[in-house]
């Protein structure tokens, strides 16, 4: 059984695929039962279809962390159902492949690497797996190479800069072969530098075609998600497209959110009247409604 | 007057677990009432700056002296406060007003006094002494547990303060909470602020101190590091946003000289300069 | 300045004693110790000794480093000798102190407890300098394998030392930022009679231990999320056996035995 359940995994293969997606469908969580009059999480609906960046934003505390957790089956709800790729959550028999299919990178770096040398932490995901060496060996290369630290096999994670640390662990979860990633906080414990890193690989996987479930407070993180919402006490106050949560930026206060420097910026150049059509997050966007 | 750090240099040590970034004759300078900005990568020996300034760390040259008083290596007993990045590690007591009043104890006050100055000092932080002081430090959010360490250090009354990444890793309105309290302290007596993004606190700041490699390249207003914003490459950093905008603006033939970084005065600088396509 | 290195740790090196496989050098560590408890004499301690000094000087360890791990144990060499030569108001000696007098045959006896002390402290050095300590960790488990099939946890329990040694610079890392972050705060560390000191440790060992709980979390979290569950994992890394590992194996077991039949 637990080795059907491997192949299962590796090959992600399995009973047939209902729908191709994570799928929160009317949720809800609450840490203890007496919490039940405030839960952390209330009637939460949201998809991440294949290839898509969706941004669930909000100020912590909201639940946002929660939803990280239930993705995998970490967590279960108290109501409602999770689905990956059509597994529930609930599915114990499925974990394995479920927890396959969705890589996860937290937010502090060091608590999610747990081997002695960088190749090691690697291959961790496939050695659990069960992959024969060659196939390990050969993943391994392929995930370093594609957050740029090919070379860094022998490094040990202490030497490693923040940043560095973060795309070991993104690495660590590439090597799963995952459809998609979830991303908590991933470049809040970061300088500037290491923000730019990660964030730059999480725009090549969003091209290449991986899923992915991006969970904030920093709005500049996730400029190029398809789709937003924010997490406002537990529940869904927004759903929809980036721009249009822009054009909202009065509300973003009370959701314990800020624009990014550039956004207020267009905020202030719209009040003197500096026409620039939408407003525009990014100083390259900015600079071609300015000047194009 | 003032707390004076003079050409402090202090070799690469990696005898210990951490590594200390090396200082190359630095020097700062902050009389109360100023908030000194010190920038610069990761590495360039801002926290080391940090130390020395605190009197934790003996440069191997140069002096340090707070008022007058040289400061030695045992710390500034009282007269400059340090709060370390991620400062609620440091956490540790049963109650948040016992882990407060461990700086004043530690100075020789009366319990009675310690207790008193914890109080006040988490009023200074907004945080009311008597919902919060008999909470158990753990079970704050991450907000709160920075503003409780950052009382912890207030409660000692320093003359100084020195912030290592005050907002680093904190939502927007944890940020917004800290950015009061450091203007708060500033009218009391100096404060310098170490930041890895500078837009944070470049408007609040009298003086801005960049540093690369150990070493001192920028020293002046922050109103000059924006007349010459190619200082920010130089030293190896993302010059804040709105600046590349200005920047691209440069490229298309556009003079723009903003008075602050606030979004108010780039824009009026941005609509003075025309050039509208 | 290079960081100095504690009592047994790696250093990294390219001569053959490091190549060699490290379950070789356990097993060779094991004969070794064998032969220098069932020596009867001398005689067999030498032997022993030989064997230490080649390997030292084949691994091309400065003596200063192999030597060092004696430094914490010289208190016991010194009463072993003591407790075996001086003797309390006896017959006949050739000196005295005082009441207590010098056994010539205790004295032999006391030197050779000693000399097996120095021998074994060395043997084991040259083991942990070396070899990595993940070196060490997979031969252990990989030794220790054959127990599974009784019960014993080995697979978790190399899994848990691993995990232990990954932590072990970032845990000094994070010791240390608390230490100056609370010796900022006033706290002193070095004055008093034993339980003050005892007690200035409290505040760095709670947030240090309540993190490390905080982490152990996290990272149980982390690895379950990467499909891990104790079994059925393979090994990215395989240490094989070459020639010159089965050679060093069998010329080491094959010396010790007979070391051991000849000196016991």
């Amino acid at each position: 059984m637990g080795a059907q359940r491997q192949r299962d995994a590796r090959t992600g293969s399995g009973p047939a695929v209902r729908s191709a997606l994570i799928r929160f469908d009317h949720i809800t969580f609450a840490y203890r039962a007496d919490d039940a009059g405030r839960p952390p999480l209330r009637d939460v609906t949201l998809a991440v279809e294949p290839g898509r960046h969706v941004a669930v934003l909000g100020a912590n505390g909201c639940g946002k962390s929660t939803l990280v957790r239930l993705v995998n089956g970490m967590l279960l709800p108290r109501s409602g159902e999770v689905t990956v790729d059509g597994i529930d959550t609930r599915d114990e028999t499925r974990s394995l492949e479920l927890r396959q299919r969705v890589g996860i990178v937290f937010q502090r770096p060091d608590d999610q690497i747990v081997a002695t040398s960088v190749e090691d932490d690697v291959a961790f995901g496939p050695e659990n797996l069960g992959l024969p060496r060659e196939e390990i060996r050969a993943r391994v290369d392929e995930a370093l190479a594609a957050v740029g630290m090919a070379g860094f096999e022998q490094r040990e994670p202490h030497t490693l800069s923040g940043g560095q640390k973060q795309r070991l662990a993104i690495a660590g979860a590439l090597a799963m072969r995952p459809a998609y990633l979830v991303l908590d906080e991933p470049t809040s414990m970061l300088d500037p530098a290491g923000r730019q890193e990660v964030l730059g690989i999480v725009r090549r996987l969003h091209a290449g075609g991986t899923g992915i479930l991006h969970v904030t407070h920093d709005l500049g993180a996730v400029l190029g998600a398809d789709e937003a919402f924010v997490l406002d006490a537990g529940e869904i106050a927004f759903s929809g497209v980036l721009a249009h949560l822009l054009e909202a930026h009065e509300r973003l206060d009370g959701w314990g959110l800020e624009l990014p420097p550039v956004g207020r910026l267009a905020l202030a150049l719209a009040a003197l009247g500096v026409p620039i059509g939408s407003p525009q997050l990014d100083p390259e966007s900015m600079a071609v409604a300015l000047w194009g | 007057m003032g707390l004076r750090v003079d050409a402090a240099s202090f070799a690469f040590d990696t005898g210990g677990p951490t590594a200390l970034s090396a200082l190359e004759a630095v020097s700062l300078s902050l009389e109360p009432g100023r908030l000194v900005l010190v920038v610069g990568e990761t590495g360039s020996g801002k926290s080391t700056l940090l130390r020395v300034a605190a009197g934790l760390l003996k440069p191997a040259s140069g002096t340090v002296t707070a008022d007058g008083e040289p400061l030695g290596g045992r710390g500034a007993r009282g007269a400059v406060g340090l709060v370390f990045q991620d400062a609620e590690s440091q956490l540790f007591a049963e109650t948040v007003l016992q882990d407060v009043a461990f700086g004043p104890a530690n100075l020789g006050l009366s319990a009675d006094t310690a207790r008193e100055q914890a109080g006040l000092a988490l009023e200074r932080v907004g945080l009311d002494p008597v919902a919060y002081g008999g909470r158990s430090p753990f079970h704050l959010s991450g907000g709160e547990a920075r503003r409780v360490a950052i009382a912890g250090v207030l409660a000692m009354r320093p003359r100084y303060l020195l912030f290592d990444e005050p907002t680093a890793g904190l939502d927007a309105r944890g940020r917004r909470a800290v950015r009061e309290i450091v203007a708060a302290e500033r009218q009391r007596g100096g404060v310098v602020v170490v930041s890895h993004s500078a837009e944070e606190f470049f408007d609040d700041a009298d003086e801005v101190l960049m540093l690369s490699d150990g070493r001192t390249v920028f020293d002046g207003a922050p109103r000059e590091l924006l007349a010459a914003p190619d200082a920010f490459e130089a030293a190896g950093l993302r010059a804040p946003e709105v600046l590349r905008v200005i920047e691209l603006g440069r490229k298309h033939g556009l003079v723009i000289r903003p008075a602050s970084l606030g979004s108010e005065a780039v824009a009026e600088a941005i609509e003075a300069a025309g050039g509208r396509s | 300045m290079p960081a100095p290195v504690p009592f047994g740790q790696y250093v990294p090196g390219d001569s053959p004693v490091h190549r060699l496989d490290a379950r070789v050098k356990l097993a060779l560590v094991v004969a070794y110790t064998v032969v220098l408890f069932s020596s009867r004499d001398f005689a067999g301690l030498c032997a022993a000794a030989l064997a230490a000094f080649a390997a030292v000087v084949i691994a091309q360890v400065p003596w200063r480093l192999a030597l060092r791990g004696l430094v914490p144990v010289l208190w016991l060499l010194l009463f072993t000798l003591a407790a075996n030569t001086l003797r309390w108001q006896p017959v006949a000696s050739p000196v005295r102190l005082g009441p207590l007098g010098v056994s010539e045959t205790g004295l032999v006896t006391g030197l050779f407890f000693a000399m097996r002390i120095v021998l074994l402290v060395v043997g084991t050095s040259v083991l942990t300098l070396t070899t990595s300590p993940v070196a060490l960790t997979d031969a252990l488990s990989t030794l220790m394998g054959p127990l599974r099939h009784v019960g014993v946890p080995v697979d978790d329990a190399a899994m848990m030392f691993s995990i232990a040694l990954r932590f072990v610079p970032t845990t000094a890392e994070e010791a240390e930022k608390i230490v100056v972050a609370q010796s900022a705060r006033g706290a002193v560390f070095d004055r008093g009679g034993p339980v003050t000191r005892a007690r200035a440790w409290v505040p760095v060992l709670v947030p240090l231990f309540v993190n490390l709980f905080r982490r152990a979390d996290e990272l149980a979290v982390a690895m379950e999320s990467r499909c891990y569950v104790g079994r059925g994992r393979t090994r990215l890394r395989e240490a094989r056996m070459g020639v010159g590992d089965w050679a060093a194996l069998v010329v080491g077991v094959t010396l010790a035995t007979a070391a051991t039949i000849l000196f016991r």
